[in-house]
């Protein structure tokens, strides 16, 4: 096995991962990255949500609370095991400013998101259902639901894209705001044809990457703008599929074109905008000469409280990465962060006690303030070791509405943890 | 309705939509009222296998004889519907004599597997055991090696239903009887009343005899004619895995010594089953974690790598098991029993069937149907044993559709597997409109042209109902890629509102939640994690 060292260790390569190694790679540190695979950033739809209203009457978004500040302190009062009640008092200007800093970046290298850090937008899905958040890619911020009231809206389908269905979604979505103070005035749904893909069923993949050829783009905007023309529209919804590097260039084309703000349905999963995401995120680590090992975290050395080495495992073999300071940003279920040992979740890495005292959907590491694990009587585990992101316990990304602001939030302070101890 | 049925079928499982197929097939003129759906109830939540009673044999030879016997009429009216399933019985390394015994009891269960075309036993070392399936655990002495045939149920049902409706049979589900109008002053019945969903009020439907086949309702069914007839409901629940784990049948001993079983079912693993009396609402079943931990202890024992196996969801069901006090759930007889009303109530006009299983469903139709026929004073005999189910017809070669249609091979034998040549009709929908040979549901490769044509012929009115057609939402996804797809043909294909069937949609996600909540764990988590962030229970 070769060795390598490094300042900081982290491991998983998602939002929170690699937020926490561009913080730390800002703070001076030399910074190294093991990733597996895929985990809910890519799988996502894109989006950043801060907090929603836990509150609220599902299926009425329209009466839920938009004020993200007073959803964080409602969660954090409510959730004591949540990340915002465990940093203390200002976990929304804590989680705004690791915010700004991280979107910043994203924008400098090319990937636009837009937003509040006050109030919720709300944005249509493909099956027409309504989901939160408080950034989203410029491919679907245009179209905020909250902001539409009396709007005249046409969606546009393409032929044989089976994970969208024009239609059904939008007399499914006109039907369900129809009695809210969301109310459209009208809604029509159309299919238009992507050149070259007319027969049989069609992939978003396929779609997305047809729709980075700018001939296939341009006739697909000069369509959806020749059928647009003259019927008083003042939204546009298409699927998302507006193309995998090109999303964003074509959206905007596709506005000016049409006159009207258009924007992307969020997907389900898997999809393209998740990927865009993901891609971004990658493309950001390039930039600031982060080293990355594609490869798993397998074990890890410690001497006493304090870690002293993680092997990975490699396609080609195995790898001792020794470093002053580390960072768990394994994510939960889904990437393997967490695993089910039978009815138990346990934390397959460092073997660290996991709490599911809050509902399995809320398992999870335990931390304390400065994002380091502990045990059940809150005593740190190791000095050295720190996480972030969904690996933390006490907090449900789905259903408390906070995945990307908690995996913010906690990225930047377990970063700024790891670079203290690793002077 | 001023008809006067010959008789009304209560009940779609496999007993009532069989009695319906007879009945039709002899001319009488049926109608089967389904308060659900096609095998929603027992039917849908068997073990799925047509097998000879192994385990009656030593205390109900009638019923062992009598199942091996229907097992090969079944296998000859619908051959693409069964799957042979090699069994291992597994002799412990501690239990030698064992392997003896049990060699003995299966050389005698050997006289019955010309009856089931099945293949002689085949006495296994420990070392053959380990060739046919690594995993098997240590102290393994060797195993007896003997088949049976597996089968879908409610594609069981839905075939019966089809083919009575072809005969001219009326067939209503999601349709509740609400009561049984009876003549007092004549002891007669003479039809039951219905609930009507359009009007919501109840229309009565004339019928000069009734077949109480209500399975684990048949009592609630009775009573609305005045009458108490008791059966011991018996809880069963199995583990369903999100593929094959093995390809061979093993039987293994509970903590309890009952024997259970991991069997290879379409393309998944089933582990069963459990047997508890019910005291519960037959609407509101759900199983426990006891359960599931009393299978998979008593499976590991002799199959440890299953404690790594991936369980996807589980079904449960209740058995209308005859009634007798004071035994325990296994000894129970596994027999039928038809109460004639008329003769052991004075009320004429009604029939109960009770008990069985669903490999007797044939048999147990022909007697119910005998006896309507009897009380008619008709004779005509029985075809349902040797006229072919609908689909089975002619023979299909799905290598064959699969070339011509430009589909899967895979896709083209589950759809053949389930419609048989009627697959030809549905793949010739794709013609119509070419998007709909995309898979609706990946998994199990549903097609949408699959999920049109069950809506139009097969009774498919919900994604439950299409679930138990096509196992569209059955597998590892548990709905996540098809389930609003599939609300989406819902609604397009019966004109609903799309409000109407996303509400459905929600009653199938929270179900598919409930049946899965006592198998939380390993693998599953994932998905588990993966569906709540599309479809989020608020």
């Amino acid at each position: 096995m070769t060795s390598v060292t490094s300042d900081i260790l982290i491991v998983g390569g998602g939002l929170s991962g690699a937020s926490a190694a561009l913080k730390a790679g800002e703070k001076g540190k030399d910074v190294l990255l093991v990733r597996r695979a895929y985990g809910a950033t890519a799988l996502g739809s894109g989006c950043l949500d801060v907090a929603g209203d836990i509150l609220g009457v599902p299926g009425k978004p329209w009466e839920d609370s938009p004020d993200i500040r007073k959803n964080v302190s409602e969660i954090a009062g409510r959730l004591p095991g949540h990340p915002y009640a465990v940093v203390g008092e200002d976990a929304w200007s804590r989680v705004k400013t690791a915010g700004e800093w991280i979107l910043g970046h994203l924008k400098v290298s090319g990937y636009e998101m837009a937003g509040s850090w006050e109030s919720i937008s709300n944005f249509p899905t493909v099956m027409g259902s309504i989901k939160s958040a408080a950034f989203a890619s410029l491919t679907s911020s245009p179209c905020d639901l909250s902001r539409m009231k009396g709007a005249r809206v046409l969606m546009v389908g393409i032929s044989g894209l089976s994970d969208f269905n024009a239609n059904f979604a939008s007399k499914y979505l006109s039907e369900r705001l129809a009695r809210s103070p969301w109310a459209w005035g009208s809604c029509t749904g159309i299919d238009i044809v992507l050149r070259g893909h007319a027969q049989g069923p069609l992939l978003s993949q396929a779609a997305a990457a047809a729709m980075d050829n700018p001939e296939t783009a341009g006739d697909v905007i000069g369509e959806v703008a020749r059928r647009a023309k003259g019927k008083g529209l003042t939204h546009v919804f298409f699927p998302p599929v507006m193309g995998i590097s090109r999303g964003a260039d074509n959206m905007v084309r596709m506005s000016g074109e049409v006159g009207v703000p258009c924007a992307e349905f969020l997907p389900l999963s898997p999809s393209v905008p998740g990927m865009r995401f993901q891609s971004a995120l990658d493309a950001l680590l390039l930039k600031t000469g982060v080293r990355i090992i594609q490869g798993s975290a397998e074990g890890f050395s410690h001497n006493g409280r304090k870690i002293t080495g993680v092997s990975i495992a490699l396609p080609t073999g195995g790898e001792i990465c020794e470093a002053k300071a580390y960072v768990l940003a394994g994510g939960r279920f889904i990437a393997g962060g967490l695993r089910s040992q039978g009815r138990a979740a346990m934390e397959p890495l460092f073997g660290l006690p996991v709490t599911s005292s809050d509902g399995p959907m809320r398992a999870g590491v335990h931390v304390d303030a400065s994002m380091s694990p502990c045990d059940r009587d809150g005593a740190q585990i190791f000095e050295n070791l720190f996480c972030a992101g969904s690996i933390i316990g006490g907090y449900d990304p789905v259903g408390d509405m906070c995945g990307g602001g908690t995996a913010l939030l906690t990225a930047v302070i377990a970063a700024e943890e790891a670079s203290r101890v690793s002077q | 309705m001023d008809e006067i049925y010959d008789v009304a079928v209560i009940g779609g499982g496999v007993n009532g939509t069989g009695i319906a197929r007879d009945c039709a097939l002899r001319g009488l003129t049926t109608i089967l009222i389904e308060k659900k759906d096609l095998a929603a109830g027992a039917s849908g939540a068997s073990s799925g296998m047509i097998h000879g009673g192994l385990r009656y044999m030593i205390n109900d030879l009638g019923t062992t004889k009598r199942s091996c016997l229907d097992s090969g009429y079944i296998q000859s009216i619908c051959p693409h519907l069964l799957f042979r399933i090699p069994f291992v019985m597994l002799i412990p390394k501690r239990k030698k004599i064992y392997m003896e015994l049990a060699e003995t009891y299966l050389e005698a269960y050997d006289w019955f597997a010309p009856l089931k075309r099945g293949k002689p036993h085949i006495r296994l070392s420990a070392d053959d055991v380990r060739r046919i399936e690594p995993g098997i655990a240590e102290n393994i002495h060797g195993g007896v090696m003997f088949d049976e045939w597996g089968i879908d149920g409610p594609r069981l049902c839905v075939l019966n239903a089809l083919s009575a409706r072809d005969h001219g049979a009326a067939i209503l589900t999601h349709t509740a009887v609400t009561g049984i109008i009876v003549d007092r002053s004549r002891h007669e019945v003479r039809g039951v009343t219905i609930s009507n969903a359009e009007s919501g009020g109840e229309e009565e439907i004339r019928a000069r005899v009734v077949v109480n086949a209500g399975g684990p309702w048949l009592p609630h069914v009775a009573r609305m004619a005045g009458l108490n007839v008791k059966i011991r409901p018996g809880k069963g629940i199995h583990l369903v895995l999100d593929r094959r784990i093995s390809s061979v049948g093993f039987l293994s001993g509970a903590i309890d010594g009952r024997s259970i079983f991991i069997i290879p079912h379409e393309n998944t693993s089933l582990v069963g089953t459990t047997d508890d009396d019910y005291y519960g609402d037959p609407d509101a079943l759900s199983a426990t974690e006891d359960e599931v931990e009393y299978l998979l202890e008593g499976m590991g024992r002799v199959f440890p790598s299953l404690a790594q196996a991936r369980i996807v969801t589980t079904t449960i069901g209740i058995r209308p098991t005859l009634y007798q006090w004071g035994k325990y759930e296994d000894d129970l007889y596994r027999e039928h029993r038809i109460y004639d009303h008329g003769v052991e109530d004075g009320l004429s006009g009604l029939i109960t069937i009770a008990g069985g299983k669903l490999a007797s469903y044939r048999l147990m139709s022909e007697e119910t149907t005998d006896l309507v026929c009897k009380k008619l004073g008709l004779e005509r005999p029985c075809r349902t044993h040797s006229e072919p189910l609908p689909g089975s017809e002619e023979p299909v070669d799905s290598r064959a559709l699969a070339a011509s249609y430009g589909i899967h091979p895979y896709a083209a034998a589950r759809l053949v597997y389930r419609h048989g040549c009627r697959a030809v009709s549905i793949l010739r929908l794709c013609k119509e409109n070419t998007s709909w040979a995309s898979f609706v549901c990946p998994c199990e490769p549903v097609t949408e042209a699959e999920v049109r044509w069950c809506i139009r012929n097969e009774w498919a009115r919900t994604l439950d109902d299409l679930r138990r057609r096509t196992k569209l939402g059955a597998g590892p996804c548990q709905g996540m890629a098809c389930a609003w797809k599939a609300a989406a043909i819902l609604a397009d294909e019966l004109g609903l509102s799309p409000g109407e069937t996303m509400r459905d949609m929600g009653s199938f996600l929270e179900l598919g939640r409930a049946e899965r909540a006592p198998i939380l764990r390993g693998g599953q988590m994932a998905q588990e994690e993966l569906l709540r962030s599309i479809y989020p229970p608020r």
